[in-house]
């Protein structure tokens, strides 16, 4: 009080009980404001608000999904296989018919499970733990989906074997690996261009590897997760002899192009993993 | 807007509120002028930040040295090769040009503000331009550990194409050196008007300016040789996300061989700069950007059309400048070390 009373300003002291009160009345403000929020914000941990056409939209994962939108980008999917099939010519109006029998199979089977599961999920506010449940549900559906439902594994697949003549199925087969061929080379060249970020190449350099690597390695039955593209080409990398790998690169990008390999050796195991547990969940 | 509610539900007098932030006793006794004052003080000290005045891109020196020789006089491949970097640095000065802005708040509203709590960070005056040129150096630190790698693995990758000798090399390590000083300046503007994504590629400034050195001081010779590998290199760069493009919509909307050829062809002829700013971005289908229906459209059936219509996509991501410039991308914890004598390029 002493150093307001010898304040030279006087017009502090005038000012002073009012300015007291408003802060008094912030304060008072805000703790209210604070614990109301403190409220909402402890609801909503607990709680999470589940809409009607949420589980189509995690399993399609598209925000504009509306009811049916799934089913009608499954049957699309499945006349573009029919139109693939088809290019190897001589396919009979009674094999295709066979083939989109087993087709219309695989999405029945994948929407029943769907259906199922939409039932068995409460809408409105559900505890965070089980959102978390169901969220572990929708993953593998969501993950199928995206794979798609007449790929290796689906009924799709086994009735061609059958239904296909010999040859055919081999100009068919012949078909598909061409097709996963022209994956892989796109992806080897894309993980090489991601290895220049820690290892500049020259021309030669990234000539002598892309080739190394599409001459060397097949493309895998399964990239796993598709976050793992690149690392499956290092795993693959990791399979080249050292003695055919190592004079592409000066010695100190050796020493990073190990490390590098090093893990790729870590990648089939985790892939394989995935696949498993992806496998048991459907 | 919690901390406001009280002052719109009137629990607290406005002449309070007024002789607070005009520190005028007059104010809270409701005399005329000194209450417009208080509004006007009011409304100054909550105007939204507003973006900085618009200047025009200045060329640095060697630019401008650059225009002036004419474009007859520069090297080939310069006319198309300006890095998208410094072009969308340059996008950054320019873009707030469209509408006129308010001369810059004074600091003394924030001060006064300062006194309601947190709503400077929200309500922060505009701040003047030339004072990014202040950076602290403390800043600029968090950029300086990724590139200084970057650096090493340029410098290495021109001594590996160059073999300069030790003196021409340690003007060209200098010039490197300037320029991430300068990137992580720039880096540090941006961050001061809250851009936290979408940097320029500093690998793709540092390597310009590192080519615009070379063209100085390396013989004709190497100098072409370096450049021809960076354009190498932005070309297998540009070739590799048009083909994971490509698998991407092959994989949606299963084309036929002859389709996939005419769309790998379609995505080459519409490129966009900014597809191939970090590749790993093609590695979350969602995610990654595909051309248009415009372009897709017509190499495109109808059930194709449709899927590609239903496409969930989620907009672009960025993983961080540190992600762009990938030297540390795979995780390895091993970062490349430059060799004390590299071999001549026969040896290569």
């Amino acid at each position: 009080m002493m150093a307001i009373r010898e304040h030279p300003d006087s017009s502090l002291r005038t000012r002073l009980p009012a300015v007291l009160v408003m802060v008094a009345m912030i304060v008072s403000s805000l703790s209210s404001a604070v614990a109301q929020f403190d409220v909402r914000l402890a609801i909503d941990n607990r709680m999470v608000n589940i809409g009607e056409n949420q589980i189509e939209q995690a399993i399609f994962r598209n925000s504009r999904s509306r009811t049916g939108q799934g089913l009608e980008q499954a049957i699309n999917r499945l006349e573009l296989q029919l139109d693939l099939v088809e290019l190897i010519g001589d396919v009979s109006d009674e094999q295709r018919e066979t083939l989109e029998l087993a087709g219309w199979g695989d999405i029945q089977r994948f929407f029943d499970r769907v259906e199922l599961l939409k039932r068995s999920t409460p809408t409105g506010q559900v505890p965070m733990e089980e959102y978390q449940q169901l969220w572990q549900k929708v993953r593998p559906l969501h993950a199928r989906f995206n794979k798609g439902l007449h790929g290796p594994g689906s009924l799709f697949r086994k009735t061609l074997r059958t239904t296909l003549t010999e040859e055919q199925g081999e100009r068919f087969e012949q078909l598909e690996r061409d097709r996963h061929r022209r994956h892989y080379d796109a992806i080897v060249r894309a993980a090489v261009a991601s290895i220049e970020g820690a290892i500049p190449l020259t021309s030669r350099q990234r000539t002598q590897l892309i080739e190394l690597i599409t001459e060397k390695t097949d493309p895998p039955e399964s990239y796993g997760q598709s976050y793992n593209q690149f690392r499956v080409i290092i795993w693959k990398m990791s399979q080249i002899p050292e003695e055919e790998l190592k004079p592409i690169f000066l010695e100190n990008e050796w020493k990073v192009m190990q490390a590098l390999l090093q893990q790729g050796r870590f990648v089939e195991q985790q892939i394989q993993q995935l696949d498993e547990l992806e496998d048991e969940d459907w | 807007m919690i901390l406001l509610r009280p002052l719109m539900n009137g629990f607290i007098p406005f002449s309070l509120i007024c002789l607070l932030v005009t520190n005028d006793p007059q104010v809270a006794r409701g005399e005329e002028a000194p209450v417009k004052a208080a509004l006007q003080a009011l409304g100054e000290a909550f105007r939204p930040v507003e973006k900085p005045q618009p200047t025009p891109p200045q060329p640095r020196a060697e630019e401008a040295d650059e225009e002036n020789r004419g474009e007859a006089d520069k090297p080939a491949d310069d006319k198309h090769d300006k890095p998208r970097a410094q072009r969308a640095e340059m996008a950054v000065e320019v873009a707030p040009a469209a509408r006129p802005v308010a001369p810059a708040v004074e600091a003394a509203p924030a001060r006064r503000i300062d006194l309601l709590g947190g709503f400077r960070a929200v309500f922060q005056p505009e701040q003047k331009k030339g004072a990014d040129d202040d950076i602290p150096p403390d800043m600029l630190k968090q950029f300086m550990p990724h590139l200084n790698k970057l650096l090493v693995a340029e410098i290495h990758f021109l001594r590996k194409v160059c073999q300069p000798d030790p003196e021409t090399l340690a003007r060209l390590r200098q010039a490197g050196e300037e320029e991430i000083v300068s990137i992580a300046k720039m880096y540090a503007r941006l961050m001061r008007k809250n851009q936290h994504s979408g940097f320029p590629d500093a690998r793709e400034l540092l390597s310009f300016a590192l080519k615009k050195k070379a063209e100085e001081l390396l013989p004709a010779a190497a100098a072409r040789r370096y450049r021809e590998e960076l354009t190498a290199r932005t070309e297998a760069g540009k070739q590799a996300t048009q083909a994971m493009m490509t698998v991407i919509l092959d994989r949606h909307l299963a084309l036929t061989p002859q389709q996939y050829d005419q769309v790998a062809e379609a995505v080459g002829e519409n490129w966009k700069e900014d597809w191939g700013q970090n590749l790993q971005v093609f590695l979350y289908d969602e995610y990654a950007p595909v051309p248009g229906p415009d372009v897709l459209n017509p190499l495109l059936n109808d059930r194709q059309r449709e899927l590609l219509k239903d496409r969930a996509n989620h907009g672009r991501i960025h993983f961080g400048w540190e992600q762009d410039i990938a030297v540390f991308n795979w995780g390895v914890g091993v970062a490349l070390e430059e060799l004390d004598e590299y071999p001549g390029e026969e040896a290569q």
